[in-house]
């Protein structure tokens, strides 16, 4: 069993990655795919605690089952997996939408809010 | 550590997924980016076999790459027609980022490995690795209930536990489908040039 630290290190280079991706990008469409790099990060590390740790969380869940490993964790990277979906549909949209008015998809371009 | 087949393919699509992460970062051109980003998530449904969550592979299969990076391919697609200002990534030449970066994963790797992080008991605790026989409560005397696989389970606790979670997804998907709509809608008695 790869123990959970390994993990942690794998989390941390991809949100890194992301991270960085992210700040030194200037395509809108590539900075939200550096976004979803940074949550699949955050879910690995989601799934990889549930492993250890989902029993002792919320062992009340079930009535009739005693020792089973309750999913807690990978609820929530359903939820997040959910709330990726509804961000990714979103950006795209505003993307677009800019796309349309300024004919450009660069960051630094958009500053109709500036000054 | 023993080379065992899990540790083998930890390494393998830990690999990939940092590989697939570095494509979407330096890649050139946005199309080769958005690859690199279905590779990418690919190797996390690999780490969720190898972390015995398989309705979780699954999800991230059906909803990542074939939801997210085919939106994403659409949009690159879509943008193309319209010329190529969108296409091109411009070299990263940031090193304030990288120095951000690199203080934040140093300083969290370091809290992050510091803490002795308690490790439950093993026994009862095999049900995702396919061992089913071993946590079927009639081996203990008990009442039979239905196999409790991984699927099962989540949707047992979706459905009765985190219903109220299950109700916020469908509403927060609701609105985000109408305002993504409303968004790109065109305006009454604006130009259809494009």
């Amino acid at each position: 069993m790869v123990p959970t630290e390994h993990y942690i290190i794998l989390a941390l280079a991809l949100f890194g990655i992301g991270a960085y991706g992210f700040m030194s990008r200037r395509n809108l469409i590539t900075l939200l795919m550096c976004m979803e790099l940074m949550v699949n990060a955050v879910n690995i590390l989601l799934v990889a605690f549930n492993r250890n740790w989902g029993l002792e969380v919320t062992r009340g869940a079930f009535m009739q089952a005693r020792d089973v490993q309750s999913p807690i964790g990978q609820i929530m990277v359903i939820f997040s997996i959910t709330i990726a979906v509804a961000e990714a549909g979103i950006g795209l949209g505003i993307i677009i939408l800019l796309y349309r008015h300024l004919k450009t998809a660069e960051v630094d371009e958009v500053n109709w809010l500036k000054w | 550590m023993l080379l065992t087949p899990e540790v083998f393919h930890f390494y393998l699509w830990g690999g990939i997924i940092l590989v697939g992460g570095l494509g979407v970062v330096f890649s050139r051109r946005v199309i080769y980016s958005a690859f690199s980003l279905i590779l990418s998530l690919f190797g996390v449904s690999a780490l969720y076999v190898l972390l015995t969550a398989p309705f979780l592979a699954a999800v991230q299969v059906l909803l990542y790459i074939g939801g997210i990076a085919v939106l994403i391919l659409f949009a690159v697609i879509v943008a193309q027609q319209k010329g190529g200002g969108i296409l091109y990534n411009t070299q990263p030449h940031s090193p304030w980022a990288l120095l951000v970066v690199l203080v934040l994963m140093i300083s969290m790797g370091r809290i992050l490995t510091s803490i002795q992080w308690p490790v439950a008991s093993v026994e009862g605790r095999t049900m995702y690795n396919l061992q089913i026989s071993q946590i079927i409560p009639q081996a203990r005397g008990e009442e039979m209930l239905t196999p409790q696989t991984n699927t099962y389970v989540i949707g047992l606790s979706l459905s009765r536990t985190y219903v109220m979670i299950f109700e916020l997804m469908s509403v927060i998907l609701l609105v985000a489908m109408i305002g993504a709509i409303i968004y790109v809608r065109k305006e009454e008695g604006e130009s259809g040039s494009d």
